[in-house]
């Protein structure tokens, strides 16, 4: 009772703050510092170099490619995760028979780890052992295994994985939001002689668009930051052809154990992530 | 008619959408069931199928339907990390449940100034590259001794899990009735006490839903556990199938049984937490923000 409700909060939510700011603070602090130096790595001396670091990124070849392949990854993830989010919930939303283990299997695939799904890719898409190859062989599509990963297209298949590990979440929001619309209003377009197209245009979208803005959101940023799913599907390859920014960086730190350089992608990338976000809530908000 | 057509449309929609939820998930089910040459032969559906692999994968010779199996040579490690997973995902899953299930109810149901603040910190750890985080890590716990510990490993699933999880427990304490409790409160229960007795209870469903979530995280996790343990005796199961890479074209059928291991576990639980998803209320936290 002597408690007011912020002291009580504070006691309560302290030992999350402490660990968050532990836990998220360090390695950010400490990557930025990283940043401004170069760190000899046979002797692990450190010297200052000020924005050297950055400068460099402007200059390299693999980074811009990578940049190139994130972007397509990103822009293609975000589309196919809100389209499919869109789709399956506008049909579990309908009632009709089986609609809750349709409801059931949908989930699934959100269960499953971004390795998982990574190395389940690689089960279908194989040129010797893989499912694909398999059923088109049988039923004589084609009459010699394809090699689906190459270096023109493994970055459309691991993106279709992906979208296939994340769809649910995007299910889930949406299913929600369409939940909240009335029927009653459905009833009253109809009656008023409203198209199918309509009816979603003018009655449901209304009621999903923030949802759908938050899917947006969340699979930039999820697929932005991916990079799992790049190692256990292709590796990276062939060749750089599938190494989005993240999974470089990766190999800039813990293959040429250039930490400086490596901490400077990180930040570019996660200013890049923060700002895209930032952006997306800010439309969020205005159009709200 | 009409209804006629509308319902066709629907289940066509409805098989199309199971097809594409569940033709990954067969895929390695099936090869895992079969031997090399019928994989090889390019087979759609397991033929002889039998749980030959499994028997290999843990060390043991089996007789195969082509002819004597060796069984598979690094079994102890394979061992190894299951235990080591087994382990760290209940330990993770509880001290999440700890630390969350006070700070998610602080956050969402009690008025406190700063909460935005909160927020904005939840969601913004949320949002960094894992590259970000786990590079400094990686120095940090070498330097610190951590790397190649199961405590190591435990601490950081929950840099991951206590932000996550007090994300949705906030948005799940906040949409739960107010009158319970103010009536426990008008009673003459002390704050406390109507959060033990009264609220906690009522929660229930959701913080069987965030535990089970949490646990999920972990026994997932691949990036955080191969990179502060790949290699060392407390690799995690996931961080040991790496190991595969190298022989997986003679070997698919025994690698993907060891990946079905990892995933059967995540399926159950999942199928376990639809019960409780949609007492879920994710949309919330984030309109509080707004």
């Amino acid at each position: 009772m002597v408690l007011s409700d912020t002291r009580l909060g504070l006691i309560l939510v302290f030992p999350l703050i402490a660990l968050v700011l532990l836990v998220s603070l360090y390695p950010m602090g400490y990557s930025l510092w990283l940043s401004f130096v170069d760190v000899n790595f046979l002797t692990h001396k450190t010297s200052f170099v000020g924005l050297a670091n950055y400068a460099e990124t402007l200059q390299d070849p693999f980074l811009r490619n990578s940049i190139f392949v994130s972007f397509r990854f990103v822009v293609e993830t975000t589309v196919l995760v809100t389209l499919l989010g869109l789709g399956i919930a506008l049909v579990i939303n309908e009632k009709f028979r089986g609609v809750s283990f349709v409801k059931t299997v949908v989930i699934l695939p959100w269960a499953l780890s971004e390795f998982a799904t990574g190395l389940v890719g690689r089960f279908i898409l194989d040129s010797s052992y893989g499912l694909l190859n398999a059923i088109l062989l049988r039923i004589g599509v084609i009459n010699q295994s394809l090699l689906f990963l190459n270096g023109a297209n493994s970055v459309e298949w691991i993106s279709l994985f992906y979208s296939w590990n994340l769809a649910p979440i995007g299910v889930f929001f949406i299913l929600a939001a369409l939940q909240t619309a009335p029927e009653l209003l459905y009833k009253q377009a109809k009656v008023d002689g409203a198209s199918i197209i309509a009816r979603f245009r003018l009655v449901t979208f209304p009621f999903i668009r923030y949802a759908v803005l938050i899917v947006i959101v969340l699979s930039t940023i999820q697929a932005g930051g991916a990079v799992v799913i790049f190692y256990a599907l292709t590796g990276g390859g062939p060749g750089t052809t599938s190494t989005p920014v993240p999974l470089y960086d990766f190999r800039v730190f813990l293959g040429s154990f250039n930490y400086g350089y490596g901490s400077a992608i990180s930040w570019l990338a996660l200013i890049f992530i923060v700002t895209a976000v930032t952006g997306y809530f800010y439309i969020l908000t205005r159009r709200k | 008619m009409a209804i006629n057509s509308r319902r066709v449309v629907l289940y066509v929609a409805a098989f199309l959408i199971i097809i594409y939820t569940l033709t990954p998930i067969y895929s390695v089910f099936m090869i895992a069931l079969m031997d090399v040459k019928d994989i090889m032969g390019g087979q759609v559906y397991p033929v002889n199928p039998s749980l030959n692999q499994y028997i290999r994968l843990f060390g043991y010779d089996v007789k195969g339907h082509y002819g004597l199996l060796k069984g598979y040579g690094s079994a102890a490690q394979l061992k190894q990390g299951l235990t080591n997973i087994l382990i760290v995902s209940p330990i993770v899953t509880i001290i999440t449940m700890c630390a969350c299930i006070p700070a998610g109810y602080a956050i969402g149901r009690l008025q406190i100034r700063g909460k935005r603040a909160l927020i904005g910190m939840l969601l913004g750890s949320r949002s960094i590259p894992s590259v970000s985080v786990l590079i400094p890590y990686y120095f940090l716990f070498t330097a610190i001794g951590l790397r190649g510990t199961l405590m190591g490993i435990v601490i950081i699933h929950l840099s991951i899990t206590v932000p996550l999880v007090t994300w949705i427990l906030m948005g799940y304490f906040g949409a739960l009735p107010r009158t319970l409790e103010k009536a426990a409160r008008l009673d003459g229960c002390s704050r406390m006490g109507a959060m033990r007795t009264v609220v906690l209870p009522v929660a229930g469903p959701g913080i069987a839903a965030t535990a089970i979530i949490a646990f999920l995280f972990s026994w997932n996790d691949f990036i955080f556990s191969f990179l502060l343990s790949g290699g060392t005796s407390a690799q995690t199961y996931n961080a040991y199938l790496t190991s595969f890479f190298g022989f997986t074209s003679n070997e698919p059928a025994l690698f993907a049984a060891a990946v079905t291991i990892q995933m059967v576990v995540a399926l159950m639980v999942c199928i376990i937490l639809q019960r409780y998803i949609t007492s879920l209320n994710f949309i919330d936290p984030v309109s509080v923000v707004l």
